[in-house]
């Protein structure tokens, strides 16, 4: 059986350059690391370059992490940062050929009606989510995807519970329109008006 | 099912969890199935095993400089980086060159891999 180590003993051979040891750390937090920042910038490119810097921040500054705590909320707090600076980056160059691409994705099984209801939902989602501001996008990735708390999101982005509470609320609101909107496309005026 | 939340089942108030559910499957569905492909592990390997060797190299260029002078400075000349400097000389050493003769003369891990 392998022996598991704690984060913190871990991190202390790190600080000694201890590849190894920040092997095993990449292991256990490449997945956390990398889902985060694939939700955040829905580009898998930048999700691997932003994987990459983040662990060699664990390497660079080993000697500022506190080893008496789990890594995880250090690297969530890395991971956004580094898709912060992704997304101020990309901003100039967005374009629209993810989306195309993504229309042509087809579930397959389905019928065919609800195949196309679903991927126009689908579709409109991931434009929504990609509409939000940074800050509302890594609360709502933190919240649904990877399960934290509210709390646990202010102490790790180092924020204040309440501004974590407005992010969400604005950000869900944003998805409700952005659904609403759907539905109004899908669903023709003319539909209602048979008397 | 994820899947199978369609457009039909959302109402125009959407109760909170409904909304709540469509909104991890997004999330969900934008990171299906992703994993990390090995290269990024090999990229980090190789970008720290290139820092450490320059590192190492700047460790060995500042130990031949630091030894040379201290060599000068207790005046034996042609002085061996291997040859351990007399106990009776060490409280003529600056104490930060000191420091660094002697972390050098106990581990030695430059000398050794350098066969000097």
């Amino acid at each position: 059986m392998t022996e598991q180590h704690s984060d913190g003993g871990l991190v202390i051979r790190v600080r000694e350059g201890d590849l190894e040891a920040l092997s095993e750390l990449y292991e256990r937090y490449k997945g956390q690391v990398y889902r985060t920042a694939l939700a955040v910038t829905h580009n898998r490119r930048d999700a691997e370059d932003i994987l990459q810097d983040a662990f060699l921040r664990v390497y660079t500054y080993a000697d500022r992490i506190d080893e008496t705590v789990p890594l995880g909320p250090w690297l969530y707090r890395v991971t956004v940062n580094l898709a912060y600076s992704w997304s101020s980056r990309a901003r100039r160059w967005f374009s629209i050929f993810p989306s195309k691409l993504e229309r042509l994705v087809s579930p397959g099984s389905w019928h065919p009606e609800r195949v196309a209801e679903s991927q126009e939902l689908r579709q409109d989602l991931q434009q929504a989510i990609d509409g939000l501001s940074h800050g509302q996008r890594v609360v709502v990735v933190l919240h649904y995807l990877e399960g934290l708390s509210l709390k646990e999101i202010a102490r790790t982005l180092d924020i204040p519970e309440g501004t974590v509470k407005s992010r969400l609320y604005y950000a869900r609101d944003r998805m409700r329109k952005a659904i609403q909107e759907q539905e109004r496309r899908l669903v023709p005026d003319v539909a209602y008006d048979f008397t | 099912m994820w899947h199978m939340i369609s457009r039909r089942k959302i109402s125009e108030e959407y109760p909170t969890d409904e909304l709540d559910s469509l909104i991890r499957w997004a999330l969900r569905e934008r990171v299906a199935g992703a994993t990390p492909p090995p290269r990024v592990w090999r990229r980090i390997n190789e970008r720290l095993k290139s820092r450490i060797a320059v590192n190492e190299l700047g460790l060995w260029e500042r130990f031949c400089v630091t030894y040379r002078s201290v060599a000068d400075r207790l005046g034996r000349g042609n002085i061996s980086y291997t040859q351990s400097i007399p106990l009776s000389v060490w409280d003529r050493v600056e104490r930060q060159n000191l420091l660094f003769v002697l972390a050098y003369q106990c581990g030695m891990p430059m000398l050794a891999a350098k066969g000097v």
